[in-house]
Parts: structure tokens; sequence; C-alpha cells
């Protein structure tokens, strides 16, 4: 191992078995795309640039909360900065029970004196959340279904534990298709290799669409009956940005929580609330779920500036929600008539993203010209294969402007019709990769053709 | 001290007869008041909102009885507050004043850009950067290692859940000290790793030759305390060396992790290098928090230093990664934003001047209290670290529950293996905190009983 390089037998295992799993994937299963892009998506993913590369610029990428956190929940974090050493300060390890924000979080979602704190587990941030939840319910043996599009960190830690994907695309109105969702449980189910779990954003990221109460909670008690050893999850990100007339219709997940079916509800303080940088999201259901859960915990990672700030914003959650989804709904509402004065189509959203559909722009080159000549930092549509595509997190009105006036720039002095991985083969598409590595761009996102012009 | 009751001299345990007991090496007897001296240049540099306001401290004299009273509610309800911590080796001098600083600065930023003036750079509502640039960088610097040697992590415990994934299976075995730090065998056992324990040598240190026997060619993680927990006792680095090259010559794929939690407690090199420079030629993995010596346990930062091979495949498995590219991280930020600007204030000149005192002020209160204790009949281990295993004329877990009961927390030995049954792990706290543990212990007779167990107020670790 020295003189030689040579990765340890585990890795190498997992390689192997990953080659089988895309046998097997293909299967079991017509849904799922050519082997290819399932790899390449990884490769193709966001990763963060470090902080330097957004000095200055307008971050409308990472579905972050630009209108803050509310004052108490930054004050809190200041108060157990200033507590003595003796007394909670940050010198303290943290009680891992944290009974008392467990009750909080029930309050706060009006389930409290129903449920106990034992249906509630904390996480750091709810990517853990979902990370523990494909851990305990995916494997080899127990494959993942999902809605596609999505938010897609579950289904590449259910890859990583070997679990076969399968991928339900969103029918062409953009709603999550719920029919061929039931028939591929159904179907798994009789040939006795069920769901282990069944994933959902409740608000679609990155397609702003919603789960409705009637068709999903039909879905689900089917679910339940013909494929009981499944768990439904249902991420529960951005319930608070909804336009208020269109929160009735939206499926709640707890209430199935309630009734002691096998439901996990997540949720997590990055984003009505605000506290992205502190790392805090939590789930909600049945106790025998959350101890499955529990097993996959790294130990103790939440930590007490955000319990901290997790108590305030809940202390003070009327004030915070309703603040920030006026701010969220008067921001999309002013961008989606720019972007149709501007005749481009965009999908009507009910979280905190709005996916547009550029036309003839490639997605990426649309990224890297809008950060270059604007400093305005939004998302490629790629990760989702929508080329054309870019998806933008709504700001304040500064940073709406920008990126409009922005947007209008590109668009006007183009190229268009013409890939970024073509591009970048260009002498022209060459050096407007150097500026942008010179700029700090993640180098490997752009591309591996960029990457040789580079 | 004349009313102690207990009688001197340890109780060996029967399963630990082969054991000789180190005899400490300080004097007993020395005037607790001592504790006091040596506070006043190191308290001058802490923040006034740092310094140690007993006053805000809502146990001294109101003991709770112990008693399960159905009213009361659950320690868990306010996070374990109002209890004299000496459970879990944290630092009672807090963090750098130059740390606080760095967090005031991080909550300071700007939420987004408002207009063309605004001076935007990520603040809390942000995601963390997803690569520690930052954060490993400085760590790099610090240690004189490339960075790519470097993974920050969120604690130790997500290294070492790392180190699990990555190293161990069901054909790759961890061989570790009985009764050392737990969390390595927790996650091995979870992960389905054989698990081969190596009871510890003379003087209850790590027993290197005895473990350098174990290794065989199944072996995927060789675990090392050092300084070691719970008996607080260490190997020079220079040991440490030659048996990390002996066992690599033995097992080249084995990965040697050293748990070097304490690591600033036991060397005053500037910077404490410990096993580091290792990973530039073996398969080692040395783990570090800022959870002790650091005051940053409510934060949740740890970091790994190692070899760049192992480091990739790490990287892989760091708690978010999600596949493609190697080396890159994707979990929206593994080390919190308020974390990672502690931590590298925590590093600079003044952190490190800071950590000197905090050093020198721990060596001095050790010394102190191992000498209260010998008066008292008890039977301290000398340690390279901020906490003592304390051998005890009675039964640990007895002993523990009773300090419990007087809302003192400490560890009992059988927490960590029946041959410590005889003992607790105490930390070595500030002056009142050390105060309030010995005047509860004088108070302790053989035939005491503690009310109630208090077990569930302890968690792993630590």
């Amino acid at each position: 191992m020295q003189s030689e390089r040579k990765l340890p037998l585990a890795f190498a295992d997992r390689a192997l078995s990953r080659r089988g799993f895309l046998k097997a994937a293909a299967s079991v299963s017509g849904l799922l795309p050519a082997a290819g892009s399932v790899l390449s998506w990884p490769a193709r993913s966001m990763a963060f640039p470090p902080d330097p590369f957004f000095e200055n610029v307008a971050r409308m990428v990472y579905h972050e909360n630009p209108w803050g956190p509310h004052p108490a929940a930054a004050e809190a974090v200041r108060t157990v900065l200033g507590k003595g050493a003796s007394s909670g300060g940050i010198n303290r390890f943290q009680d891992p029970v944290q009974e008392d924000l467990k009750r909080a979080i029930l309050r706060y979602n009006r389930v409290d004196g129903i449920l106990g704190p034992e249906h509630v587990i904390l996480g750091v941030g709810s990517s853990e959340v979902l990370f523990m939840a494909a851990d305990a319910f995916t494997s080899a043996a127990r494959p993942l279904l999902t809605e596609w599009i999505t938010y897609r960190i579950i289904i590449q830690r259910a890859e990583q534990n070997k679990a076969l994907v399968v991928k339900v695309p969103l029918r062409p109105d953009w709603q999550t298709d719920l029919a061929r969702l039931e028939s591929e449980v159904i179907a798994a189910s009789a040939g006795g290799t069920p769901y282990g779990l069944i994933h959902f954003n409740l608000i679609n990221n990155p397609a702003g669409t919603f789960l409705h109460k009637e068709s999903f909670d039909a879905f689900a008690r089917s679910v339940y009956r013909h494929s009981p050893d499944s768990v439904i999850l249902c991420d529960d990100s951005d319930r608070e940005f909804m336009e208020p007339d269109k929160r009735d219709e939206l499926f709640e997940p707890l209430r199935h929580v309630v009734e002691g079916l096998p439901m996990l509800h997540v949720q997590t303080f990055s984003h009505i609330f605000g506290l992205t940088g502190l790392r805090i999201g939590y789930g909600i259901a049945r106790r025998d779920i959350i101890e499955r859960m529990e097993a996959h915990k790294i130990y103790s990672g939440t930590n007490a500036m955000a319990r901290a700030a997790a108590l305030a914003s809940l202390a003070h959650a009327d004030e915070q929600v309703q603040r920030c989804n006026t701010e969220c709904c008067a921001s999309r509402a002013w961008l989606y008539d720019q972007l149709g004065a501007m005749g481009l189509e965009y999908l009507p959203s009910q979280g905190h993203y709005i996916l547009i559909n550029l036309g003839t722009m490639d997605g990426t080159l649309a990224v890297l010209l809008l950060y270059l000549t604007h400093k305005v930092f939004v998302r490629w549509g790629s990760e989702w294969g929508m080329e054309s595509w870019i998806r933008v997190n709504p700001g304040t009105p500064y940073e709406n402007e920008r990126f409009i006036t922005g947007l209008k720039a590109i668009l006007d002095r183009g190229p268009h019709r013409v890939s970024w991985q073509e591009y970048a083969a260009t002498t022209e598409g060459a050096r407007l990769a150097q500026a942008a590595v010179r700029h700090g761009f993640p180098r490997h996102a752009l591309g591996r053709a960029c990457r040789s012009a580079a | 001290m004349s009313e102690c009751v207990v009688p001197a001299g340890p109780q060996r345990p029967s399963d630990a007869d082969d054991i000789s007991l180190p005899s400490p090496a300080l004097s007993a007897g020395k005037d607790r008041r001592d504790f006091i001296k040596g506070l006043g240049s190191f308290l001058a540099r802490t923040q006034a909102a740092l310094l140690l306001t007993a006053a805000a401290f809502g146990c001294g004299g109101d003991h709770r009885s112990g008693e399960s009273r159905p009213e009361e509610p659950s320690p868990h309800e306010t996070g374990l507050e109002g209890y004299v911590r000496l459970a879990f080796n944290e630092s009672p001098y807090g963090p750098a004043p130059e740390a606080v600083a760095a967090i005031e600065e991080m909550l300071s930023r700007p939420y987004a850009m408002e207009s063309a003036d605004t001076h935007f750079l990520p603040g809390i509502n942000r995601y963390p950067d997803f690569l520690n640039t930052q954060l490993t960088e400085t760590l790099a610097r610090f240690l004189g290692l490339r960075a790519v040697q470097i993974i920050p992590c969120c604690g130790i415990s997500e290294l070492l859940y790392m180190c699990s994934q990555a190293f161990l299976g069901p054909s790759r075995t961890l061989l570790m000290t009985e009764g050392t730090f737990p969390l390595l065998r927790y996650y091995a056992l979870k992960r389905g790793a054989e698990i081969t324990l190596v009871p510890p040598g003379q003087a209850l240190q790590v027993n290197l030759d005895a473990m350098l026997d174990a290794v065989d060619s199944r072996t995927g993680i060789v675990y090392l305390a050092n300084p070691d927990n719970p008996t607080g006792t260490m190997h020079a680095f220079t040991e440490i060396g030659a048996f990390v090259e002996a066992v690599s010559r033995k097992n080249p794929n084995a990965v040697i992790v050293i748990d070097e939690a304490y690591v600033e407690y036991a060397t005053d090199a500037e910077p404490p290098l410990g096993a580091t420079p290792l990973v530039w030629q073996y398969p080692v993995v040395v783990g570090r928090t800022f959870s002790k010596a650091y005051g940053l346990a409510g934060l949740r930062a740890g970091y790994a230093a190692c070899r760049e091979d192992l480091s990739e495949v790490l990287n892989g498995f760091l708690s978010g990664y999600l596949g493609g590219d190697p080396g890159w991280r994707m979990f929206e930020g593994n080390v919190n934003r308020v974390a990672a600007a502690a931590v590298i204030g925590s590093l600079s000149p003044g952190g490190q001047a800071f950590l000197r005192d905090v050093r020198a002020l721990n060596s001095r209160m050790r010394s102190t209290l191992i000498g209260e204790l010998l008066a008292m009949g008890y039977q301290p281990l000398e340690s390279s670290t901020n906490f003592l295993l304390v051998r005890t004329a009675t039964d640990g877990m007895l002993l523990r529950d009773w300090l419990c009961a007087r809302n003192i927390l400490v560890q009992a030995g059988a927490s960590f293996h029946p041959r410590y049954a005889d003992a607790i792990r105490v930390s070595i706290g500030d002056e009142r905190e050390l105060e309030m543990m010995l005047e509860a212990l004088e108070d302790f007779h053989p035939g005491a009983h503690p009310p109630a167990r208090c077990a569930d107020v302890f968690f792993m670790g630590i």
C-alpha cells in the first residue's frame, strides 16, 4: 500500500455491485433511463463553489431564504455564544435527546398532545433525515420508488445502498403521475420485491407543483393496502411558501402519521426559517419507523446553535412564516410578470423556485454567462436532464432585477442553438471557460468538454 | 478531608488481577484553594461573556432529591442544563475569544443583496461551503499537510462512521483495545464487521505488542486512541510511529485509525502534530476534534488528517456523498457555518495562545485534583488528558448515580468495561465544579444508596 495505490476492499466491492445493480435495474423496470444517464448525473451535479466565489453575487441557486431568519433566531445564537462556559455554552455537548425542541416541533405542526417526542427524529439538515430513511428502508433487496424530476439526494443515497431506483416521470402537466406510481407499487409487490421507500416532494422541487389532498390520500391508502411494508416519504420543505389560497388543497402527511400509517413527514429549518447554515431538520413518523432510522444516525450531529435558533424560530413561527410567505409570493409574482413579458416559458410554482425554459439557449451556458457578466448565480436544468432550462430561487427586489436584466442581456447576445459541450470546443467557448475558471467557477462543474478546453 | 469515610486503597477487580496500577506521581493533600491560582492571567484573556458565573448556574445548594417525581420535567426538556458536567470531557474554559469573534462575524453577514452597495458573503441563512474550502486550507497550513489530506467532519463521530463504512465489512475486521472509546465499535457492529478486542497492558496502557500480534490479513482497521479514553494513558509519538510501521509491514491494507481527541492536552508541541506526520507515508487516519481543548463541543467540528489515497476513499463515504467525481463532497455542509468560522478563529495565533493557557490550566487542575483524590483515599490514574479514571473502593456505577442525584455528572468505568467497575471517570472541570464534586464525594459513604438511577442523562461518549 505504500508504493502502489490500492483501493481498500470495501471500495472495490462497491464498484462491482454497482455494475450488478445496473443490470438488475434494466431487467426489472423499463421506467429507468438508460444506464449511461443514471451514472452521468453525479458527474454533472452541482458541488458548491467556495464562499469567495459568492462575494457580492446574487445567490439565487440553492433554495436558501434570502429574507433571513427571524431576528429572535440570530439573537438566540448570540445568547448561546454569551453563555458562561459552565452553563450551557458552546463548549458543551448537546443533549442528543432534545425533548424541548421535539415538543416545539410537534406544536408547530399542530400534533402536540397527539404525537410525542418519540415520533420525532432530528438531523443535520433534512439531508441527514433523508439519508437515514434511505439507509433504513432501501437496500439491494428493497428498491426506492420516486417521482422524477425531484430533489435528488435520496436517490443517490439509495444507490449507495445498492438499491434499485425506479423513477416515474411527472405527467406532461408536471403533476406527479400517481396512476403510474400506483401500478408500479402493485406490480412490484405482486412480483415479490416490494418497494422499501416511496419518495415524494410535497411541493415538487424543481417543478413547483404539489400533491393534492384527495388524490394523494387515495394513492397512499392504496399503497398501504398493496404494499404494507413500504414507507411513504413526503419531503415537506416548502409548504410555507405556498400561495395562501392553495394551502387547503395540499395533502397533509401528518394526518396519516397520526393514524399510525407508514408515512414519514420530513421537514427542515433551512427554508422558511432561514437556518440553512446551521444545519437542522427533522422527520415525524410512527415510533417504529423513527427507531429504524435512529439506528442509522451519525452520533450527536445537531449543534447547540441550531437548537437554540430552531427553538427561537418556532416561538416566532407565525411572524416568520407570514413575513417570508408575503415576500416570496411577491417575488414570484414579479418574476412571472417579467418572464411572461419576455415570452419565456416558466412553471408557476408553489415552492421557492421557478423553472424557466430558455428555448434556444443552453441552460449551462446561461448559468455561466449570468455569473460572469452579471454576478447572478442560478442552477442549470441539466441536473434534471432539462438542458434548455434553469432554476431560479426568487430573491430580494434588487436580486430579481439584476437577474432579469442579466437574463435579457445574455438572451439578446447569445449564443443560441449550441450545447455547452459544443460551444466549449470553440475558441470563443474555450475563452469563456477559461474566464469562468479564473473567476473561481468550479472546474469540474463545467463538464468534461470544458475541462479539456480550459 | 477528615470527614472522608471512604477507606483508602483501591479495590482490585477480580477480572483485572493482571493489571498493575500506576502510582500517581503527585503528592496528596494540597489545599483545594490552589485551584484558584493560575486562573488570573487566563481569565483576563477571556471575554467577559465567557467568565465563569456561578450565579448563572442554577444548582448550587439546591440539589434535586433525585427521586423521580412525576411532576418534575425530564432533564431532557431543558437540554440537560443545570448539571455539573464532569462526564463528557468538555472544556470548562469555553472557546477562544478569536473563535467567538469569528462566529460574531458570521452572524453579522447580510442575508442577501439588497442593493449594489451590499457587501455580500454567505451568512447563516446560506448552505455551508460544500468543500469546506477555507477550513480545509487553514487546517492543512496549520499541520503542514496538503489540503487533500484533510477532511473536515461533523465531529469525530462522523469520521469514525466514515471509516467504518470505508474500511470495515463482513470480510474486514476491526482491531481495538478492550474498553476503549466505544463509538467505532458501535459503528462496526452496524457494519457487520468482526471485532477483535485486545486487553490493555502494563499500567492500563494500550498494548501495542499484543495489538500487532493480533493484526492479520483480514484486519480492516486498527483503532487506537492516543491518549486513550477512559484510561488517560498514552504512548510517545515515536512508539506510535514504530507501531504503525510494523502494522503496515504485516498487513499493508490495514488502515490505522489514531483517535487524537485529547492530543492538545498531551503535548506542548506547537502545532500539536501528534501522529499527523505519519500520514505522508503510512495508511493512517488521524482523527481530531474541536470538542475538547478548543471548547467547541456544542458546534460539532472535527477533522481527519490522512494519506491522500485514503482521503479519496473516505470522501466517498462522507455522510452525504452523492457519488460521481471522486473527492467531491455533496452533503449540504457536514460542518455548519458557525462551526467552520469558530474553527478558523481557534487556529489563529490568538486562538493558539488561548489553547496554551487551557493546557497549562488543565495540567494544574489535574495535579491538584489528583492530590485531593489521593488524600480522600481514591486512586486516580496518571493522565495525559482532561479527565481522570479514578478507582474507588466501591462500585463506580453506584458512585456515579449517587453523584448524579446531586446534579453532578461523571461516567462510570463500567460503561466502558467491567474491568473498570470500581472506577469513575471524571473530567477536569474548573475549580468550582471540582470543588462541588469533591464536597459531594466527602458526603459519600459505603452504605449510601442513590435514590434513583440516573442512566438516562448519560450519553455515549465522550
